[in-house]
């Protein structure tokens, strides 16, 4: 290989007037042609076209090139079209570069500088990757046994789907849920937007048949808690908390949940309802087996009891039950961890947690919920009266700079799905009113459901709140907003006020993604490797996201990022070997 | 024995000088010493002159800094207004390099530099930091029927990225001091609205309506005394309710203590020393 | 048909105070907790929106811009950051230079300017000073004349005082 003359082709790129428009291409072709070991210089409006990479192949045959350069732009957008190009023509892809000028010279891009300035950088850019491009040699790469398996983080919808998916292109999925039950957020929404479907009726198969699927083993009320290793051998390790019921014993019938005597608040509620100690989280819960919280079950805590033990038919309570580590061998990661609801008690000047009769949209939504705690009641928490006067708000922690800058996506939609419900089926006469700041409805059918909730008399009033305050007799509350449509500020008196927040990140991803070794975006939510072209591949290959935990979005987005990211790991594990780098850089923490 | 800069203002030592008394006698009870700031100015105040001319406001402000500076002690203020000005103008020149070198210029020409060096911190939040057991210790009066509204103000505690003393829209300060006091403290529906005196000369009208707004919350609430930290809220409310009660036909009559008057009160000092008899609306309580 | 003056925004947005006013979208959050906005027809959002469009005599001109209260309310509220109290002020300020200040503000000026405090130092002041054991005549700068020919040169090199002479002449 040193052995080798190296004969170095330029490529220099217009980019239309990306990068012509901002330095001098000319004198840059100029520099290149007095560069050692350059054997041909040329430029080319769009080097990535099929014109510009014709040109390189062509180069390449009639002048025996074997090292490329393309001056152009980030190595990311295009370094695997012209390794591509490249190979076609015999050279090999680790001798085929891509650097980027472009940030110096195209408009908006924060690193522009003049076109002096910017003809120096690029003069220099280039020495120095035709100097190392001639120096260089290739890594060693070995070959990897490729693990057909995959481990899918989170058993919500996006979870679930990717895991269907995987299951049956005929991989061995691994579905890890920290709760004891999978179908996350989905199956606690009542009806779905916009065609007012049943959440858990649409669900339900899917979650069945993960359950039942020969490829997929259902992990639930369990946790990765390590990640080692690399794409096609990844090993995991799982720890599986004690539900303190035998699953294989379990036949959810409910016998002893009746008989409990501790109740506790219920996570499935959003603690607008209780729960006993051992549960069963929902009735579509899958697997449909008990749990026992040993935070509020008396025997742990008080060493009595133990009537669910006496009264299970089949001997399923198990207080002996240890947790469980398991070591698991994967060829790809699918991280689907879903999100959760911000905490509106921070945005002080609305009172929530201070004033009873102010709830959030998901608690909303468990009231609603024929299977809720209420039964589909709507009842105010102050009194248990029907509310009159309902207030929606719209935009609470997002497009905030004091809490989160980003649009939640999905809060406009399901407040108009919420209002439809009350409307059309619990509280035909109530008034409902949305004070939005825009209404962002672009969905396909959602300018239709927008619509559809204007019809039914529901109310607009664009203004964003400025605070509530309550009326200390009959816990109604003050709502000061301006109208900004009629340009006047109003005190608005409401029975009930529900605030739409935004979607945040779940608890647990910042240590996810060490623990996988990805990075999270400003907000807090894995972040892609590409906001344009990969939004469901990340920095490490083999690691893939999808769902609410890669940004705030609905249900249809989930699915298709879903797919996407089981069709990532299927084009990664479908080849029995793979070749990587024989090194592997193992980056430690910043001390 | 912590030692401040104490800033005085206008408005105390021109027109409420009792409360300048009080609070150095009281401050001293608790081992905080005073020392004067010599050939201070108006602070001037965030509102008439920070509107007419923004560098004049900025180069007044900075030399009443810099002679804390020189005295190398913070500043205390007995007044949320020199709070609001100082703090920001503190804030702003050490902040923004084109202001402090602009106005660093002007205070070269009469000697004087801004260094940046020293804080300012408002009454209110230095009587929190003395705490609730030295408080305690010393009570020498039940004043627990006293029920307060407290008037926190707007200065003190906004704008929040300025002003670090407590939760901008739901302050507890205030009344954490007047349970620590003895007395009951009030919760009411407008506590957090604005006394209006920035709009007392230009709209009065306005302003009384406003200020009628806060008496009948007040009432509503069943208080029977009003607490503030800043001499502005305590001139509306000790004598605006007289002219209120002339404009509505009302007859409004809530005591109104500036806070070191409290706490002179409870730690026994007599209503002559603090001076009540010179407040508009009659004090019969204690 | 209102005039627009395009360079209006850019005098707002370099003058300090004013370089959040773009970040506006509108939602009325500042407005929907306004003591002045619930008792009168002030309304600091229109304010911002007729500054954004460049309709500068409207807005200077008008005594809406003196009816704020200097609360920082709308400021503390506001979602999307603008310092919306200190461009308040920026206006007003540049409302003043263009001798729109009203007399009772122009007032408090001229005291500053001469005594270099905003409220008098009365006899009965005095009096009551010595009743409660203060000194009659604080250290302040009413009293040290050195200290209030600093003030008065600030204000000076600052451009105050030539408003003070301005607006002297107006009346």
């Amino acid at each position: 290989m040193s052995k080798e003359e190296k004969r170095v082709g330029v490529f220099i790129c217009h980019c239309g007037k990306n990068i012509a428009g901002g330095v001098d291409i000319n004198a840059l072709l100029e520099h290149a042609r007095k560069l050692d070991g350059i054997v041909f210089a040329a430029e080319n409006r769009f080097t990535c076209s099929e014109e510009g990479q014709a040109t390189i192949r062509d180069a390449v045959k009639e002048h025996n090139l074997n090292r490329i350069v393309v001056v152009a732009c980030d190595p990311t957008l295009h370094s695997t079209t012209f390794q591509r190009c490249g190979e076609k023509a015999g050279v090999d892809p680790a001798f085929t570069e891509l650097i980027d000028i472009r940030k110096w010279t195209m408009p908006g891009s924060p690193q522009r500088v003049d076109p002096e300035q910017a003809l120096e950088n690029s003069k220099r850019f280039m020495e120095q990757t035709v100097k190392r491009i001639r120096l260089k040699r290739v890594i060693p790469q070995v070959e990897v046994k490729v693990e057909p398996s995959v481990l899918v983080i989170g058993g919500g919808i996006a979870g679930v789907e990717a895991s269907l998916d995987l299951a049956d292109k005929g991989y061995k999925v691994f579905l890890v849920e920290r709760l004891p039950t999978i179908g996350g957020k989905m199956a606690l929404l009542y009806k779905v937007f916009p065609t007012n479907d049943c959440a858990p009726c649409i669900l339900a198969p899917k979650t069945a048949y993960a359950n039942m699927h020969p490829n997929i083993t259902l992990l639930t009320n369990s946790e990765v808690v390590d990640v080692q290793g690399h794409v096609g051998n990844f090993q995991v390790r799982v720890l599986k908390h004690p539900r303190y019921v035998d699953e294989k014993k379990c036949t959810g019938d409910g016998i002893c949940v009746e008989k409990c005597p501790a109740k506790a608040s219920s996570e499935y509620s959003a603690g607008m309802g209780k729960r006993k100690a051992i549960y069963i989280p929902f009735p579509q819960a899958i697997p449909r087996k008990a749990a026992i919280d040993a935070d509020h079950c008396l025997y742990f805590q008080k060493g009595i009891c133990r009537v669910c033990e006496k009264v299970c038919p089949t001997g399923a309570v198990d207080f002996e039950q240890k947790p469980e580590t398991m070591e698991l061998k994967v060829g790809a990661i699918i991280a689907a961890t879903g999100f959760e609801e911000y905490d509106p008690s921070k945005k002080k000047e609305y009172g929530y947690g201070l004033y009873p009769n102010i709830i959030t949209q998901f608690q909303l939504a468990r009231l609603l919920d024929i299977d809720g705690p209420t039964k589909g009641k709507l009842l105010r928490p102050s009194d248990g009266k029907e509310p009159k006067n309902i207030m929606m708000i719209q935009c609470v922690g997002s497009r905030d700079e004091k809490a989160n800058v980003y649009c939640s996506s999905v809060c406009c939609m399901y407040a108009l799905k919420h209002a439809q419900i009350i409307k059309e089926m619990v509280l035909h006469d109530a008034e409902i009113y949305i004070c939005y700041m825009d209404m962002r409805t672009p969905g396909k059918g959602f300018e239709e459901y927008y619509k559809q909730t204007r019809d039914l008399g529901v109310t607009f009033i664009r203004g964003k709140p400025s605070e509530i305050m309550e009326d200390p007799k009959t816990k109604n509350l003050l709502v000061a907003v301006e109208d900004t449509l009629l340009g006047e500020p109003v005190m608005f008196e409401a029975d009930l006020v529900v605030l739409s927040c935004a979607i945040v990140p779940s608890q647990g991803t910042k240590q996810l993604a060490e623990m996988l070794r990805i990075e999270l975006d400003e907000n807090g939510f894995f972040k892609e490797a590409h906001p344009k072209l990969r939004p469901v591949e990340t920095n490490v290959r083999g690691v893939y996201i999808c769902g609410c935990a890669q940004g705030p979005k609905d249900i249809p987005d989930a699915i298709v990022q879903a797919k996407a990211a089981a069709s990532c790991a299927d084009s990664e594990l479908r080849k029995e070997k793979i070749m990587l780098p024989e090194f592997i850089v193992k980056m430690g923490k910043p001390s | 024995m912590r030692e401040y800069a104490l800033f005085l203002g206008c408005l105390i030592p021109a027109r409420l000088p009792s409360l300048e008394a009080v609070s150095v006698k009281v401050l001293e009870r608790f081992g905080i010493g005073t020392k004067p700031m010599i050939g201070a100015s108006c602070c001037p105040d965030p509102i008439v002159m920070k509107s007419l001319d923004y560098k004049a406001w900025l180069a007044i402000a900075a030399r009443n800094l810099s002679i804390a500076e020189e005295m190398k002690l913070d500043v205390l203020t007995l007044c949320s207004g020199c709070f609001s000005t100082l703090s920001k103008a503190n804030k702003v020149l050490k902040e923004n390099s084109n202001l402090k070198n602009e106005i660093g210029g002007f205070l070269s020409e009469i000697n004087r530099g801004f260094l940046g060096t020293i804080n300012v911190r408002q009454v209110a939040e230095v009587i929190r930091e003395i705490g609730q057991e030295a408080i305690k210790q010393r009570l020498q009066r039940t004043l627990e029927q006293l029920r307060v509204a407290t008037q926190h103000g707007c200065h003190l505690v906004r704008p929040s990225d300025v002003l670090h003393v407590d939760d901008p829209n739901r302050p507890t300060i205030l009344d954490e001091i007047v349970s620590w006091v003895g007395a009951k403290p009030i919760d009411y529906p407008l506590k957090m609205l604005c006394c209006g005196v920035g709009i007392k000369a230009i709209d009065p009208e306005t302003n009384l309506v406003m200020l009628r707004e806060k008496l009948e919350s007040i009432k509503e609430a069943e208080a029977n005394c009003i607490v503030t930290p800043c001499p502005f809220c305590f001139i509306q409310f000790d004598m605006g309710q007289r002219e209120v009660n002339r404009k509505f036909n009302e007859r409004y009559a809530f005591p109104v203590f500036y806070i070191t008057e409290l706490l002179g009160l409870a730690v026994g000092l007599s209503p002559e020393e603090i001076g009540l008899q010179f407040h508009t609306t009659p004090v019969k309580e204690v | 048909m209102r005039r627009r003056d395009t360079k209006f925004k850019g005098e707002v947005l370099s003058a300090p105070g004013g370089e959040t006013l773009q970040r506006c979208y509108q939602c009325g959050s500042c407005t929907g907790g306004c003591p002045t906005a619930a008792l009168t027809n002030f309304r600091v959002r229109t304010i911002i929106h007729k500054t954004l469009l460049g309709l500068r005599d409207a807005v200077l001109s008008g005594k809406d811009v003196w009816l704020c209260t200097v609360c920082y309310t709308c400021q503390e509220r506001c979602p999307t950051g603008v310092d919306v109290t200190e461009l308040m002020i920026a206006l007003r300020n540049l409302a003043s230079k263009a001798d729109y200040a009203p007399t009772p503000f122009k007032s408090v000026l001229k005291s500053l300017f001469e005594t270099g405090h905003e409220f008098p130092f009365t006899g009965f002041t005095r009096k009551l000073r010595t009743e409660l054991g203060l000194e009659e005549k604080p250290p302040l700068a009413i009293n040290i004349p050195e200290a209030l020919e600093e003030v008065r040169k600030l204000m000076k090199m600052a451009g105050a005082s030539r408003l003070l002479e301005a607006t002297a002449v107006k009346k």
